[in-house]
C-alpha cells in the first residue's frame, strides 16, 4: 500500500477532531461530526441523504470513544452516542481528506 | 456501610455530555478502591474530551462525596497503555493460505507448508478455517478432542505443529449446517480463545471464496500475508483473480501463487502430461507481478500422504516436492519481512 494511504499515527483531539499523520509526511485533521458524516456503515450509506443529515447531526456534542485497528486496511470508530458499526478504511479517510491541498487535488481529478 | 459496589453504583448515575451511556455501562471506569473512607475512582485515559472530562470529575466528586462515611474522592486517570499489542497474543505473524477455488489442494498445501516451515527451525500453528469442510485431521491423523477450560482452547499437536480445527469438535460424518453469521463467530473465537502459547507463525487454511470467513479473518487479525492455491487451468485462474481483488482491498499483500497439480509425470513413460492445463500460474505472475511460490506436480505420494496422516514433508523429507515446499517456506518468510509495516500508533 502506498504511504499516501498508511497512517502512522491517528489522533483524538477530544470532542474537536481526530488528526491522522501519513507515511509521507501529510496530516489530516478530520472535524468529528465531518468524519461522523461520512460513515461508511452499511447503515449510513443506505439512508436517504436528506434524512441521513439529520440523523447525523449531532445532537450533543459527538466525540469518539474508541478508536481500533482493524485488520491492516481501516480503523473502526466509536462514537460516544454508541454508533459503532463504521469501518473507514484507510484509503477512504486519505480520500476524505478535507485539507485546501487535498480538496484543490480531489476537484482537479473530478473535472 | 458503604461499600465498592455503592460507589460503582454512584458512579452508573454519571453520564457525561455527549455519551450515549453512563461512565460503568461504556466502560472508562478502570478501577475503584476504598480504604480508610476515601474513595478512590481510575477512569481511562483518552475517551473523554477535556471540558467534559473536568465536568465529570467534578461530578464524581460531588455524587460519590455524598456517600455516608466518605471522606475523601481522589479521581486518577490510568496511565495510557501501549496499543502496540499482537492480535493474537504469542503470534508473531499470521499468513493465510487461500483459494477462491475449491477443490485444488489448499489444505494439502497449508499442511505441507506448514510442516516445511517447522523444519525450518520456526514454532508454527495451523488453524484449519474451513468450518464445513475441515480435512486437518485427516491430513494430519489427530484424532481427539482439544482442551476447553472455560472460554479457553488448548491446540492439539502433530509433527511438531500445534493445531486446532473445527473437525476436532464434530463425529466423523455429522455435517455442518451452519449459516454465516455462526461461521464467523466461531472464526473469531478461533482466533480470541485459542490459547497457541508462542508461535512464529500461525497458518491459517482459509475456506474457498470470498466470503464472510476471509472477511472476518481481514478484519480480526492483521494478516502478514497470504499465499494463493490455484491449479493451471483457467476456470480456476478467474477465480484467484476475484481473491487478488479482495485481498488488495483489505491492504493484506499476496505473498506469491502456488500453481497445485501441475502437470503429471507419466510413472511408466516418464512424460508430462499437463491434465489441467498450463500458463495459469504464469498469467498471474504477469498481470499482477505476483511470485509464482511454487508449481507442484500431482504425484500419488502427495495423496497418499494427506491420506495417511503423514504430510509429504515429514514422510520423505528428501522427496522433490518436499524440496519445493522448503522453498516455498523460504520464499514466504522472505515476502513477510518484505511486506511488514507498522500498525497505527492510536494517541490521545
Amino acid at each position: 500500500m502506498s504511504p499516501s494511504a498508511l497512517p502512522t499515527e491517528i489522533r483524538r483531539l477530544g470532542a474537536r477532531a481526530v488528526r491522522i499523520v501519513w507515511a509521507d509526511g501529510h496530516e489530516s485533521e478530520f472535524p468529528n461530526t465531518y468524519l461522523r458524516a461520512h460513515c461508511p456503515c452499511a447503515g449510513c450509506r443506505a439512508r436517504p441523504q436528506r434524512s441521513l443529515a439529520v440523523l447525523n447531526e449531532p445532537r450533543e456534542e459527538i466525540y469518539p470513544v474508541q478508536i481500533g485497528v482493524v485488520g491492516r486496511y481501516a480503523v473502526s470508530v466509536e462514537w460516544s452516542d454508541g454508533h459503532d458499526t463504521g469501518i473507514y478504511a484507510y484509503r477512504t479517510l486519505r480520500d476524505l481528506c478535507p485539507c485546501e491541498a487535498c480538496a484543490v487535488a480531489a476537484a482537479r481529478a473530478a473535472s | 456501610m458503604t461499600t465498592i459496589d455503592d460507589v460503582r453504583e454512584r458512579l452508573a448515575e454519571i453520564r457525561p455530555a455527549g455519551l450515549s451511556r453512563d461512565l460503568i455501562a461504556a466502560g472508562l471506569v478502570r478501577e475503584v478502591t476504598l480504604r480508610d473512607g476515601v474513595a478512590m475512582v481510575q477512569l481511562l485515559p483518552g475517551p473523554l474530551p477535556p471540558p467534559i472530562l473536568a465536568a465529570t470529575i467534578a461530578d464524581i466528586k460531588r455524587v460519590v462525596g455524598a456517600l455516608p462515611e466518605v471522606v475523601g474522592v481522589d479521581v486518577q486517570i490510568a496511565r495510557p497503555s501501549e496499543q502496540a499489542q499482537a492480535a493474537i497474543p504469542g503470534v508473531a505473524d499470521i499468513v493465510a493460505v487461500a483459494s477462491t477455488k475449491g477443490g485444488v489442494g489448499k489444505s494439502t498445501v497449508a499442511v505441507n507448508l506448514a510442516c516445511a516451515l517447522t523444519r525450518r527451525g520456526l514454532r508454527v500453528g495451523l488453524l484449519d478455517a474451513d468450518i464445513y469442510g475441515p480435512s486437518l485431521p485427516t491430513m494430519l491423523a489427530i484424532a481427539g478432542r482439544p482442551r476447553v477450560e472455560q472460554t479457553t482452547v488448548y491446540p492439539l499437536e502433530a509433527h511438531g505443529l500445534k493445531v486446532m480445527s473445527m473437525g476436532f469438535f464434530l463425529d466423523d460424518t455429522s455435517p455442518v449446517i451452519w449459516r454465516g453469521p455462526l461461521v464467523t463467530g466461531l472464526l473469531r473465537q478461533f482466533l480470541k480463545d485459542v490459547r497457541w502459547g508462542e508461535l512464529d507463525l500461525l497458518i491459517v487454511d482459509m475456506p474457498p471464496g470470498t466470503g464472510d470467513a476471509a472477511l472476518t479473518l481481514a478484519q480480526q487479525v492483521p494478516l502478514s500475508g497470504v499465499v494463493v492455491v490455484t491449479t493451471p487451468q483457467p476456470v480456476s485462474v478467474i477465480d484467484v483473480e476475484r481473491g487478488i481483488a479482495m485481498f488488495n482491498q483489505v491492504n493484506t499483500p499476496v505473498l506469491g501463487v502456488v500453481e497445485n497439480m501441475s502437470g503429471y509425470v507419466c510413472p511408466h513413460c516418464g512424460r508430462l502430461d499437463e491434465v489441467f492445463g498450463a500458463g495459469g500460474a504464469v498469467h498471474l505472475e504477469q498481470t499482477y507481478g505476483l511470485p509464482i511460490l511454487a508449481r507442484i506436480p500431482l504425484d500419488a505420494a502427495v495423496r497418499t500422504g494427506g491420506d495417511a496422516g503423514v504430510p509429504i514433508v515429514v514422510a520423505q523429507p528428501e522427496h522433490p516436492i518436499s524440496r519445493l515446499y522448503a522453498a516455498m517456506a523460504e520464499q514466504v518468510c522472505e515476502g513477510i519481512e518484505a511486506a511488514r509495516t507498522a500498525a497505527p500508533r492510536i494517541v490521545g
